[in-house]
């Protein structure tokens, strides 16, 4: 480990180096994808960062918002039947009904609520939203021209809400001798660390300016968000 | 709408071909502020990347603006009009009663209406702006400016809301045919897309020749029922090509 620190020392801050900082804004693309009930997601993204090249390495901080929505439910999810479920037992969360207030794992649980959704499908309106600050390291493993390939790791400090709204269960017998279809609704807040990877690759237009095409995976626990997108890199 | 959008880029492309003197700029900043619906205000932050042209003292900008914001709690709609936000979709007052009728793309609501509890926003806004340096000055060998611009938006809203807590009467199991209480949120998700318009207020600090600071206050619309405010710092960094 000691070795690869000092390593790394020497590249980056030997006297020849080469150091420069850059802007970046990138969007695109995001798709959330939850493993365990195959539940999926279609969003965008958005972030800035900056960015100190020394040599071949790069450091950045970056602050990103990644945001899902979808009126529908796609891959088994659909007919899977403990999907219902899912947000509370996957985000470990559970939502106090009588105090209007969520809380990570130190509150009662309304079991009620709990089961309500436990053998129904999963609804048609999930939502997700997470703000991300991003630390990360990346390394320019391959340059032909003025084409570049710099893979980056990182760490990122998520702020996520979530909400996803189950079919639940059917009423008593209305006025009209109608039932209706309670929909079981969900609403989680919470910090959460997860790791990083993007493998941009990069044209220099200019100088100054640089246009990538960036391909970010992100996962947590059995969440992974996926996305593409494209970047702009000024030179500061 | 569309003629004129499309009749504001065509003029903005021709005049900008005609100049010499042009620069190119790249923004990205991060903004604070509240989105006024109507039904609930939030409150929440942004984040906003853009290309741009200089031509003179003109500028041109594309921008694509992300905001997400959480239910501001006990706003004026929300206390003052209870009647106003989710109805009862189940007794035929659908859709919501606040939104003009026709233009919600996507719409699911729960029964009868509490004070809001959980709610988020998210707005994705695209804009395109024309502005003018009105005013350059300095204060203590720094330089700064003013550089004022209107645009016009297009922005696509998703608004969640899960409000208080009702008992219902539900079946114990599934189709058990066996009836209990529970409490239950109520909800309602609404999608809706915009045309609108804006003005941005910002004062720039040169730091250098090619990187400007910017503090930004704008002012967001669409032509019916929303408008946002939102404060902006960012950098603005010009490029040669």
């Amino acid at each position: 480990m000691k070795q690869i620190v000092i390593i790394l020392f020497f590249f980056c801050f030997n006297a020849d180096a080469q150091v420069e900082w850059r802007l970046k804004a990138y969007a695109g693309k995001c798709n959330l994808f939850e493993a365990v009930v195959a539940y999926e997601v279609e969003g965008s993204f958005i972030g800035i960062g900056v960015e100190k090249r020394i040599n071949k390495f790069s450091f950045f901080v970056n602050f990103e918002k990644f945001s899902s929505q979808s009126n529908h439910s796609l891959g088994i999810s659909q007919s899977r039947l403990e999907g219902g479920e899912w947000m509370l037992s996957r985000y470990k969360v559970h939502i106090d009904l009588e105090r209007r207030d969520f809380a990570f794992n130190d509150i009662d649980v309304n079991e009620r609520l709990f089961e309500a959704g436990k053998y129904n499908d999963v609804g048609p309106r999930q939502a997700f939203n997470s703000n991300n600050l991003l630390i990360g390291l990346g390394y320019r493993i391959f340059k032909y021209k003025r084409l570049s390939l710099w893979p980056s790791i990182g760490l990122a400090i998520s702020k996520i809400n979530a909400t996803a709204i189950n079919y639940g269960y059917s009423t008593e017998l209305g006025p009209g001798g109608k039932r209706i279809l309670i929909r079981i609704p969900a609403y989680v807040s919470y910090l959460y660390l997860s790791g990083y990877v993007n493998l941009p690759i990069t044209y220099q237009i200019t100088n100054e300016l640089e246009f990538s095409l960036i391909s970010i995976l992100y996962r947590a626990n059995n969440i992974y968000l996926p996305a593409v997108g494209v970047s702009l890199n000024v030179k500061l | 709408m569309n003629k004129c959008i499309v009749l504001i880029v065509m003029l903005c492309y021709f005049s900008i071909q005609n100049v010499v003197g042009q620069d190119y700029f790249v923004l990205a900043g991060f903004g604070y502020g509240t989105a006024h619906g109507p039904i609930e205000k939030y409150e929440g932050t942004s984040l906003n990347i853009g290309v741009g042209k200089y031509v003179g003292n003109f500028f041109i900008s594309a921008s694509y603006n992300h905001f997400t914001g959480d239910v501001n709690y006990g706003t004026l709609y929300s206390r003052d009009t209870p009647n106003v936000g989710v109805v009862d979709k189940y007794r035929d007052n659908y859709p919501l009663l606040a939104y003009s009728k026709g233009r919600l793309e996507e719409i699911e609501a729960g029964i009868y209406q509490f004070d809001p509890s959980f709610s988020f926003y998210i707005a994705r806004q695209a804009r395109l702006n024309l502005g003018f340096k009105v005013l350059n000055f300095k204060i203590a060998k720094s330089n700064f400016s003013i550089e004022p611009s209107i645009g016009i938006t297009y922005t696509n809203i998703s608004e969640n809301f899960i409000y208080g807590v009702k008992k219902i009467t539900i079946e114990d199991d599934f189709r058990s045919e066996n009836f209990i209480e529970i409490n239950h949120l109520i909800f309602a998700y609404l999608k809706y897309s915009d045309f609108g318009y804006g003005f941005n207020l910002p004062l720039k600090y040169k730091k250098s020749n090619n990187l400007d600071i910017f503090f930004d206050c704008n002012f967001h619309s669409t032509f019916r029922d929303l408008y946002t405010v939102q404060f902006t710092v960012g950098l603005v960094k010009k490029i040669d090509f």
